[in-house]
């Protein structure tokens, strides 16, 4: 097999992949017989398309086209590939194309009519012919580079997760430092609010609960700079059974008698499970209808028995429980109804419905209704489309930053919220 | 009577204080009541510690009042002696606790009569005597189960009861065990397992065989006494180094025994990272479609989008997509067709039968692909019984792995009888 590590220029390289590739370009200035470019745009895919594994997976689709002496491929600082080859044929490279489109379906570089698409995606040089033009694209993506190393990074950042998630990834050892200083820390500050609202026929919104949550990007920016607490997913489970107990320490000071909106918390089963519960639940006392419990996809089905046992005890003792975790893809590929909460939570996403075919659509609608438009919660609502999305299935409840703006606007205007005009909140 | 043994008597236990009780009791039987509460019939991920903690809270309120007295008895039981008046309020609580355990196969049926399978009603005036001999009989249990603790019959529930009184697995812990994983060899705890297609009454038929490495040998060697399965998240983590190691196990290899049609466990992140990209190096192409990559469920409700792109990859390399550890409850939230997996493991369960049902079983098969759904954890000739019954032909399990060290045997004899005949026919 053809020594493909080497020809894979990544960007850990000392060089910048794109003055290699320059160099690359300028040797063959003489023999541009047969040789050509392709240049393939991941640059263009949405970022959540684009992490780390994306770019190399991609990469790796030409392992059978590299296999041919003189090829070599670019992986450049904007995660674009650039395939450079002799007399290797169209149909085999096409092929990888293919591959790469059907990996990417979901992304709407590649959705959608083939033909389109496909010149989007890639852009093909003659070297015979458009040596020329090639290699002063490429002169101007060394030039652009030397200036701006570290740029793509903050680009490829995630647009809900921001900047703040950048840094080293936790290891088990950062992880209990971290621990350590969150069950130290007052987090009193760090707790923040965001409705949930019910936006009513008339266009007004009432008030479902306020979820109290601990902002994740503050928590690291105070005890763990320089670290990246979501780096990890199951470290991160980890964190936030510690997250639990430090918001329960503080809601355990409020009066739930008192209290004027249903507040919503996130907590994991063993955290319901265990006494720091059992103490907020005593405060709580007979007001639990003002308490709702979300609790996460990935922790219900890890312990299913538990989960059943949990939402019954609950359920039992007044609360509500909320399934928080879906998104509109995943309603296409499970029932969740069959887990009976009180509330689902679907986080909106543009990623997930732009290339929403109508026959997707309507399986989400259908499982939507079988549940009962009225129990489900779109979150993450960042913008007036994904309240456009909602309203298509008849689901009225909100949450997220186009929500908080409708909230602090009429709030502006009437000076108040209402809250729910009655228990019957669903 | 066995003697309970000292530490037991250092602090008198629930049964003797129970015991005690029930003596003080007989000069005042008169209005008093009593209820059993056989937990212990439940289903044993139902009566672990916060369900029985819990369950016991239920009755706090009547014993703030006075009215009772509760006692949790060592095997899970609950034994509440109460005044007469309170008997509504007892009520309420048996009827709240069958709500909380409305998902146990004992909760099954109407609540019907006196005494159900869930809990006994007693009037102590009336049936003293009969309460005087049960409890007895509890403190006698007691004894006995503190002594027969050692060797207990289900070695499954002995390894439990040991890793739930061990060290909590930490972050600490963890990154300690990590760095010695990176050291240690661990060639010797890799395990084989045979996934086998099994017809009627014929010899089993091995399709491929599961590499795993041994969590119990792991335990043994590189963290004993550090309790696993208290912190599901640190474990999941651990997972994700075991992949790795694995991997680079299977890359440098030159081992003739792993060959032919193998099965590997593997985090989603594991797939997606450099070193299964090396590992896919070293396998000759030609080998990759006898590669099995299982894909946990979990990661499946993780990362959707993250799953689908993984396996899709994967299968564009040309391996074969199993999703692995899919229980009789979560079966039914799993769409193979849709998810592109060209199979899944259940996990054999006696609820398959007594919850779930043949009828229903047979249909979530057919649903799956008969040619598709694999059962393991098979220990018991039941299991397959079963299983064929709704349609399934491929097993895994340490039954199976009996059945073909038995066909093996049978084959060695033959050929020995064959041998010794030929050498007949030479003299």
């Amino acid at each position: 097999m053809a020594d493909t590590s080497s020809t894979v220029t990544s960007v850990s390289d000392r060089r910048s992949p794109e003055s290699s590739l320059l160099d690359h370009v300028g040797r063959v200035a003489h023999s541009r017989s047969g040789r050509f470019a392709v240049q393939i745009h991941l640059s263009q895919l949405r970022p959540h398309n684009r992490k780390p594994h994306h770019i190399r997976i991609a990469a790796r689709s030409f392992d059978s086209v590299l296999n041919s002496a003189e090829s070599n491929l670019y992986v450049l600082s904007s995660n674009d590939l650039v395939l450079i080859c002799k007399d290797v044929r169209i149909e085999d490279i096409d092929l990888v194309i293919d591959k790469l489109c059907s990996l990417f379906r979901n992304d709407p570089l590649t959705a959608g009519g083939r033909r389109r698409s496909r010149e989007e995606f890639t852009s093909w040089f003659d070297f015979e012919i458009e040596y020329d033009t090639f290699l002063q694209n490429v002169r101007e993506m060394a030039d652009g580079q030397s200036g701006g190393l570290g740029q793509t990074e903050d680009a490829s950042a995630g647009r809900g997760l921001g900047m703040g998630f950048v840094g080293e990834a936790l290891d088990p050892f950062s992880l209990a430092k971290v621990n350590d200083s969150l069950n130290r820390t007052r987090v009193d500050d760090m707790i923040q609010q965001q409705p949930a609202v019910i936006i009513g026929a008339d266009g007004t919104e009432r008030i479902l609960f306020q979820e109290n949550y601990l902002s994740i990007a503050e928590l690291q920016r105070r005890i763990a700079p320089g670290y990246n607490l979501i780096s990890n997913q199951w470290l991160f489970q980890h964190l936030t059974q510690t997250v639990d107990r430090r918001i329960l320490a503080t809601l355990i000071r409020d009066d739930y008698e008192t209290l004027a909106e249903p507040i919503s918390i996130n907590l994991n089963i063993a955290t319901v499970l265990s006494n720091d519960f059992k103490r907020f639940d005593e405060v709580v006392a007979e007001f639990t209808e003002k308490v709702v419990i979300e609790l996460q996809q990935i922790d219900v089905f890890s312990d299913l028995d538990n989960f059943y046992y949990t939402r019954n005890w609950l359920k039992d003792r007044g609360y509500r429980v909320l399934l928080d975790g879906l998104n509109p893809v995943s309603l296409h590929y499970f029932d969740p109804g069959l887990l009976e909460a009180d509330f689902y939570k679907v986080g909106w996403g543009l990623e997930f419905t732009e290339t929403e075919s109508a026959q997707e659509h309507d399986d989400i609608g259908e499982a939507i209704n079988k549940i009962g438009a009225e129990r489900f919660i779109v979150a993450r609502a960042e913008t007036e489309e994904s309240v456009r999305w909602a309203l298509t299935f008849g689901i009225r409840r909100f949450q997220g930053y186009f929500i908080d703006e409708l909230v602090q606007r009429q709030i502006e205007k009437e000076g108040h919220l209402a809250g729910p005009t009655n228990k019957q909140v669903h | 009577m066995a003697t309970p043994p000292t530490a037991a008597q250092r602090i008198p236990n629930q049964e003797n204080l129970l015991l005690d009780y029930v003596h003080r009791l007989e000069s005042h039987k008169q209005d008093r009541h009593a209820v059993h509460i056989h937990l212990s019939a439940l289903k044993p991920q139902n009566r672990r510690d916060h369900h029985i903690r819990m369950a016991a809270n239920t009755f706090d309120p009547l014993i703030k009042m006075l009215d009772g007295q509760l006692f949790q008895l060592h095997n899970s039981d609950l034994f509440f002696i109460y005044k007469h008046t309170a008997q509504n309020d007892v009520e309420t609580s048996i009827l709240k606790l069958r709500f909380l355990f409305s998902d146990d196969p004992l909760m099954a049926g109407a609540d019907e009569g006196d005494n159900t399978k869930f809990r006994t009603y007693f009037d102590v005036e009336r049936d003293y005597e009969t309460i005087l001999a049960l409890v007895r009989q509890f403190v006698h249990d007691e004894g006995q189960e503190d002594e027969a603790e050692e060797d207990e019959k289900n070695s499954k529930a002995a390894l439990q009861a040991k890793q739930s009184t061990g060290e909590p697995l930490t972050p600490r812990v963890l990154g300690r065990v990590e760095q010695a994983l990176q050291r240690a060899d661990l060639s010797n705890m890799v395990r084989r397992q045979f996934i086998c297609g099994l017809i009627g009454q014929a010899a089993p038929q091995p399709l491929f065989s599961e590499l795993f490495i041994s969590i119990a040998d792991l335990r043994e060697t590189l963290m004993p006494g550090v309790n696993v399965t208290e912190s599901p998240w640190l474990f999941q983590h651990l997972t994700e180094s075991l992949d790795r190691r694995m991997l680079a196990m299977l890359s440098k290899s030159n081992d003739n025994s792993i060959t032919g049609e193998i099965s590997i466990n593997l985090n989603v992140s594991t797939l997606l990272s450099p070193e299964f990209m090396q590992f896919d190096d070293a396998v000759p192409a030609s080998m990759r479609g006898s590669v099995v990559v299982e894909l946990q469920k979990l990661d499946i409700f993780s990362d959707l989008n993250a799953f689908l792109f993984a396996s899709e990859f994967a299968k564009d390399r040309g391996y074969r997509i199993c999703i692995d550890g899919l229980t009789y409850e979560t079966v039914a939230f799993v769409n193979r067709e849709k998810l592109g997996a060209d199979m899944v493991k259940l996990i054999w369960d006696q609820e398959l039968v007594d919850t779930i049902g043949k009828a229903k079983a047979s249909e979530i098969v057919s649903d799956m692909g008969n040619s598709r759904i694999i059962l393991c954890r098979c220990d018991t000739d039941g299991a397959i019984e079963f299983g064929q019954s709704i349609g399934i032909s491929m097993f895994q399990g340490r039954h199976i792995e009996n059945l073909i060290a038995e066909d093996a045997r049978r084959r060695e004899m033959e050929m020995a009888k064959r041998r010794s005949q030929n050498l007949d026919f030479i003299d």
